[in-house]
């Protein structure tokens, strides 16, 4: 017999060799649509945050502390702190204000926070 | 009796073929799911980029809508800003880079446009001047920025009032807008937007 065909070993690990491959690619195209709806939940997470962030104008002298769920799963912490100015100068007392909007199983696990500084305005 | 090889058994043949059939049926099922899985991500990402580019374009336009008080006459005063909860119309400087610059008036609708069934959420605007205070809009070709739009929502709250009001007619500007949008089936998050003015 001059011409011999594929052993069944040759076989086994040129099938082996294919889906290991083929599961790696697999997984690389999990990864990246895991990846897109992540991106997709963080714009979401920012936008809910700038809502969020609208709808405080100014701080009352006690500070904030709120905190809350939307509708759709993302949890938010509004806080604040007095923000330290010169205390000779007579502007307004300014608080630095921190929105954080949280979703996942583990709290803080995944989040984004705005910043931002508001003027006091005793009410 | 020597056999000669002379070619493949049937028996060969069959399992040559079963093995090919059983490679080439794992190699396409993992190119479709491959291309499905494409597409997905492709529909995803746009969707990402809309939401953010319409909700950035209402963002800079509402929040820099004009209080500018407009009288038809010696009685008649129109409001700066007019909405309801599927209509907004007010005026706004276009930002410069569109080419044109200056103020207009926008209006921010969802209704069917001209041979298509669907709602969809349009931005229709005209060069602001005082003889035209009140265009015909059906004159004016909108801009589609949801093709089907299935919830859309405005809420108007007041500078003295936190209470949310579906209309606004008063003289002044609201002191923020919420708009409710959900298209494709999903609900966006809310988008409020503060309007910027002078000291309130």
């Amino acid at each position: 017999m001059t011409q011999r065909g594929f052993s069944l070993l040759e076989m086994l690990v040129a099938f082996t060799i294919m889906v290991i491959s083929l599961a790696a690619l697999y997984s690389i195209m999990g990864g990246s649509l895991r990846g897109t709806l992540e991106s997709m939940r963080y714009s979401y997470a920012v936008m809910t945050a700038e809502s969020l962030m609208s709808l405080q104008l100014s701080v009352p002298a006690e500070g904030i502390n709120k905190n809350g769920e939307t509708g759709d799963g993302y949890r938010w912490q509004i806080t604040s702190f007095p923000f330290a100015t010169e205390p000779e100068s007579n502007i307004t007392q300014l608080h630095l204000i921190r929105v954080q909007v949280s979703w996942g199983i583990a709290p803080g696990d995944r989040h984004v926070i705005l910043t931002s500084l508001l003027p006091e305005i005793s009410q | 009796m020597k056999r000669h090889a002379t070619g493949f058994t049937l028996v060969e043949v069959v399992i040559a073929a079963a093995l090919f059939s059983l490679i080439m049926l794992g190699l396409l099922s993992a190119m479709r799911g491959m291309a499905d899985s494409a597409g997905r991500i492709t529909q995803h990402t746009e969707r990402i980029d809309n939401i953010r580019l319409i909700s950035d374009v209402l963002r800079n336009l509402l929040s820099s809508a004009q209080d500018i008080n407009i009288s038809t006459d010696s009685e008649n005063h129109l409001p700066a800003l007019v909405g309801s909860t599927h209509e907004l119309i007010w005026i706004a400087p276009m930002p410069a880079y569109h080419g044109t610059g200056g103020l207009h008036l926008f209006r921010l609708a969802a209704m069917s446009p001209p041979g298509d069934a669907r709602t969809a959420l349009t931005l229709s605007f005209v060069p602001f001047s005082l003889q035209l205070i009140v265009p015909n809009w059906s004159a004016v070709d909108p801009y589609i920025l949801i093709p089907d739009v299935q919830n859309f929502n405005l809420g108007y709250q007041g500078v003295r009032d936190e209470q949310w009001l579906e209309d606004w007619s008063e003289p002044a500007l609201p002191a923020r807008i919420s708009v409710h949008i959900s298209s494709q089936e999903r609900n966006w998050p809310e988008i409020i937007i503060p309007i910027y003015r002078g000291a309130p």
